[in-house]
């Protein structure tokens, strides 16, 4: 083996298992997560599989950086940061067949959804930028400050942001508050 | 205590949403498959090029750096340097470019992948790609010869994402083309919040092994140990029909340039003949200060850190139209403490080059707009894009080119 490739070893490597194991783990417990944001983001089931599946792969090939920090964190930034409406350029290698997860189709096509696809609606109308900063901040119930991190934009923007797409939901929505209060 | 309309508003978009959201129709041991399988490609491509970015990092730089003030370490404590690794570490915070690696991004387009990651936040990678994005002449200005030219990108493996700048040059240009000037700077591009700084530059074509230089203010520790004030920079064939020499220097936010300190880029031929880049006088100390952005509190006009409510940038908010911003939220009044590109441009211009109108204008001397701006005639300004320029100089300083940037926010 090569002096480089020794190197290479020492310093960015570790153990094939363990790494595996880690990031297995950390996709257990993150995987539900990042597919919740990639949907409020992208309003698609099979888009949001991508979008995570996407997220997934590149925190894994970047996982010692990923994991000093916070790997959701780096995870959900990587995701936010794709081009959550942009056409499909590859198709997508190792789904599963969503008609074999009847509960999931129930869950999406179910009759008793209707606010729900509404808001979803509503959240789809929304530029991208205002939809990262409403899904991250109000949906996600992240700080201003972890926003501003995650979106890599100033503090001040995501307080204006945020502002300005919770006026534009909450005119769009009007109709659909009304009846849920009623 | 009882709840703001917005909080019981949130609450109900909580209340629609979370709760009846399906779950991933992702295997995880598939997943994990492809990312192992995804990660083997990337690193059998990386290695066939030999590259190992940290490692050489540290032990690739030894004999490529030059004369230094520091004295050279003895040559059986430093491993030789790989030819052929992507990026070289010349001192602490200070990296270049070495052998950028071809690749084909997914959409088709041919890129280099300079090895610089995700060092450059929004992509994965940072790619040099063919075409000058103004697509004018080369630097003397020549309007009858036909200039050459790179886009310097960020990008992700399928696709280039936001251009960070451009640079162009005069193809089989000759030292009587400069007569009464200087050869061209190289082009300074600095990310606004991490203060990740890039310094990209063309060698003149007609000197032949040439060595390239940067030179410093201050001086920054080399990977010996010893500090010096000036490291050899390697150099790089371009991707267009010339195949120009172009050397690109990455430098972290800690190191002084990036924090508006002087530097100068030499570039000298095998006899020793220098040509120092951007300054036609000769005089090294002097360029490096010429270039430098002290920051004087104490001196200048106020400048403002809140723009009052303006009319939308057409849809474009960046560090031009911000107001810098500490951890807790609270508003930096202090230059001293914004981000660098904001208080090197406090007067900018929004610019649609398709129609050739301004957008919007920022001016923190004045606190609103820029009085009576007008595109400067001549301007060379890219097609096709909307662009951020300095009021007062015509820098370009931001190129948001479709389809990489969003429509309205």
């Amino acid at each position: 083996m090569s002096e480089e490739s020794i190197e290479l070893d020492l310093l960015t490597s570790r153990p094939k298992g363990e790494r595996d194991a880690e990031f297995a783990e950390f996709m257990a417990e993150s995987m539900g997560a990042l597919h919740r944001t990639a949907l409020l983001l992208c309003g698609d089931v099979d888009r949001a599989d991508e979008l995570t599946q996407h997220a997934l792969e590149r925190t894994y090939r970047a996982w010692p950086r990923a994991r000093r920090g916070d790997p959701l964190s780096y995870a959900r930034r990587i995701l936010v940061n794709l081009r959550i409406d942009g056409w499909r350029r590859t198709r997508r290698e190792v789904l599963t067949d969503p008609h074999a997860l009847p509960e999931r189709e129930a869950a999406w096509n179910g009759p008793d959804h209707a606010h729900r696809d509404e808001v979803l609606r509503a959240l789809l109308k929304l530029p991208l930028k205002q939809r990262r900063v409403v899904v991250l901040r109000y949906l996600l119930d992240l700080s201003e400050a972890q926003v501003a991190a995650e979106l890599d934009i100033p503090l001040g923007t995501v307080k204006s942001t945020a502002s300005r797409a919770l006026l534009t939901l909450r005119s769009t929505l009007d109709a659909v508050t009304s009846r849920s209060a009623t | 205590m009882t709840r703001t309309d917005d909080e019981i508003f949130v609450s109900f978009l909580r209340e629609q949403t979370l709760s009846t959201l399906p779950a991933p129709g992702l295997d995880p041991s598939n997943v994990l498959a492809a990312s192992r399988r995804k990660r083997t490609v990337i690193r059998a491509a990386r290695a066939s090029a030999a590259l190992v970015v940290a490692a050489l990092a540290v032990v690739g730089v030894a004999d490529l750096v030059g004369p230094r003030d520091g004295s050279a370490p003895p040559v059986d404590q430093v491993p030789p340097p790989s030819k052929s690794a992507i990026l070289i570490g010349l001192a602490e915070g200070i990296t270049a470019v070495n052998r950028p690696v071809e690749i084909t991004l997914t959409d088709g387009s041919p890129a280099l992948d300079l090895g610089l990651d995700d060092s450059w936040p929004g992509g994965d990678r940072v790619v040099l790609s063919e075409g000058s994005a103004d697509g004018t002449a080369g630097a003397s200005g020549d309007a009858g010869t036909p200039g050459a030219g790179v886009g310097l990108w960020v990008a992700t493996a399928d696709e280039l994402l936001d251009q960070v700048t451009t640079l162009s040059w005069l193809p089989g240009d000759s030292a009587q083309d400069y007569l009464g000037g200087a050869y061209p700077a190289p082009t300074k591009v600095q990310h606004p919040y991490t203060g990740q700084t890039m310094i990209i530059g063309a060698v003149p074509a007609w000197i032949s092994d040439a060595t390239v230089t940067l030179h410093l203010a201050t001086e920054v520790t080399l990977p010996d140990g010893t500090t010096s004030r000036s490291v050899e920079v390697p150099t790089f064939t371009a991707p267009t029909e010339d195949a120009r020499l172009l050397y690109l220097i990455s430098l972290d936010g800690t190191v002084g340039v990036s924090d508006g300190e002087g530097f100068a880029v030499t570039v000298a031929d095998s006899e020793g003949h220098t040509v120092i880049a951007g300054c036609p006088d000769g005089d090294l100390q002097a360029c490096i200060a010429s270039v430098a952005h002290p920051v004087s509190p104490d001196t200048g006009p106020t400048m403002c850190a809140e723009f009052p409510p303006q009319p939308p940038g057409a849809g474009y908010e960046g560090w031009w139209s911000s107001s810098p911003a500490a951890a807790d939220g609270s508003i930096l009044t202090d230059p001293t403490d914004w981000p660098p590109i904001m208080r090197e441009h406090p007067q900018t211009a929004m610019i649609d080059t398709r129609t050739g109108k301004v957008l919007v204008t920022y001016d923190r001397y004045a606190c609103g707009p820029v009085a009576d701006y007008a595109v400067p005639a001549g301007l060379g300004l890219p097609p096709d894009a909307v662009v951020v320029v300095d009021a007062t100089t015509g820098e370009i300083l931001e190129t948001m080119s479709p389809p990489a940037f969003e429509p309205q926010w």
